[in-house]
């Protein structure tokens, strides 16, 4: 007897073949994938619609309206900034002339005195007066190792010596450091 | 006679049904539905994503901004108007926007009396009329002082320590007088521009000190020296 056409025929022996199994598999994964994507799409389009950035970007202006208010002294504020940074650097690049005369002048002995000077951004030019070489030379000597010793100067330069009636008048370079 | 095997051979119902008896539906199904979540994927969940991305960067960056000028806003409130006017002009007497010719005539006559000089001889070269903005530009000052040589040191040192600012350029001078170059700084206002994301600094401690002491250096009444000379008696 023919099994192909027996209509009444056993359940087991109608398995389904392996080629629809796997068609089957397929359809299902087809259909979950295309499941998860337009229920992915729902969700992302949702989170995008119920984001919050309109009410932070509501917050943004309300302070930023705020800030307007106070724009003068925002204004005022930056203004000193600038005045002070300005103002500092000025200070800090100009030449310190008075420091560097207290340097050299503090050094002077009793009996020598400053006849001329000259001060320009480099170099302190002396003439100093003594009616006596001893305490000249002491003032040299005195420039002289500070410039040594790289403390307050960085040369001495001595431009003559010259003795008139009463005095002895000596010329000087001094640089600063 | 009719031909057709069955009634409604050729109608499309018919087609129908025999398509989706037959293994085809199956893999025509698989298709469209692979093909449909491509195009979603590609067509809709990619840009969206992406929007939801840089949504989610603006709100981050958007919180960032509120809270920059939140702290903008507190620090504004806690200035002090009175401090800041009395700040700001001090730094405006140190560095004026526009040509101050009055305010380095006091500096001078200031320094004169206080150092016991006089002045005897001055001029002003007044350089660029307008400057550019924010750029530091100065007045230049080349003027005469009678005193000794004492004298001359604490001038230079008084005028170290006047507003406007002023720099010492060159001296040259023996007992009696010195011929001296002055330098009166001014700036112009620079443009303020301040984004409301930029949070505002306060200032340093190095900027107090500084207005602290340029506050100390602006202009008050000197009281004229007892022990000067008529030869002290400054011309302004």
């Amino acid at each position: 007897m023919s099994r192909g056409i027996n209509l009444l025929g056993r359940k087991q022996q109608t398995a389904i073949a392996p080629v629809q199994t796997k068609l089957n598999k397929m359809r299902a994964f087809a259909m979950g994938s295309l499941f998860l994507v337009s229920a992915s799409s729902i969700i992302i389009f949702v989170l995008i619609t119920f984001s919050p950035l309109p009410a932070v970007q509501r917050q943004a202006d309300t302070a930023s309206a705020t800030l307007a208010q106070s724009q003068q002294t925002i204004a005022k504020l930056l203004l000193l900034h600038d005045r002070t940074n300005a103002s500092m650097d000025i200070i800090k690049k100009r030449t310190r002339f008075v420091q560097q005369i207290q340097l050299i002048t503090g050094r002077l002995p009793a009996g020598v005195r400053v006849k001329e000077f000259s001060l320009s951004k480099d170099t302190i030019s002396l003439t100093v007066t003594s009616s006596s070489l001893a305490p000249l030379d002491n003032f040299v000597n005195e420039l002289v190792s500070s410039a040594d010793q790289k403390k307050d100067f960085k040369k001495v330069a001595l431009g003559g010596l010259e003795q008139t009636d009463s005095a002895f008048e000596m010329t000087m370079t001094v640089t600063p450091l | 006679m009719n031909n057709e095997p069955w009634l409604g051979h050729n109608t499309v119902q018919f087609w129908y049904y025999r398509f989706k008896d037959s293994v085809y539906y199956t893999w025509f199904l698989v298709f469209v539905s692979l093909l449909v979540s491509f195009i979603i994927i590609f067509q809709v969940i990619i840009p969206q994503l992406t929007s939801w991305f840089s949504i989610t960067n603006e709100v981050i960056a958007l919180r960032e901004k509120i809270s920059v000028m939140n702290q903008n806003i507190n620090f504004v409130n806690n200035v002090d108007p009175a401090l800041l006017n009395n700040q700001l002009q001090t730094a405006q007497s140190a560095l004026p926007a526009e040509k101050d010719f009055g305010g380095v005539v006091s500096a001078l006559s200031d320094a004169a009396i206080l150092s016991g000089v006089s002045l005897s001889d001055y001029t002003f070269s007044v350089g660029e009329v307008a400057s550019e903005s924010a750029k530091i530009s100065n007045v230049d000052v080349e003027l005469v002082i009678e005193g000794t040589f004492d004298g001359t040191v604490r001038f230079l040192s008084e005028i170290e320590k006047k507003l406007p600012l002023a720099e010492i350029i060159t001296a040259q001078g023996d007992n009696n007088s010195t011929t001296m170059k002055l330098k009166f700084y001014q700036k112009a206002y620079p443009k303020v521009v301040f984004h409301e994301d930029q949070p505002l600094q306060p200032l340093t401690d190095s900027q107090t000190a500084l207005l602290r002491e340029l506050s100390t250096w602006q202009r008050s009444a000197p009281a004229v020296p007892t022990s000067s000379s008529s030869s002290a008696v400054p011309l302004f």
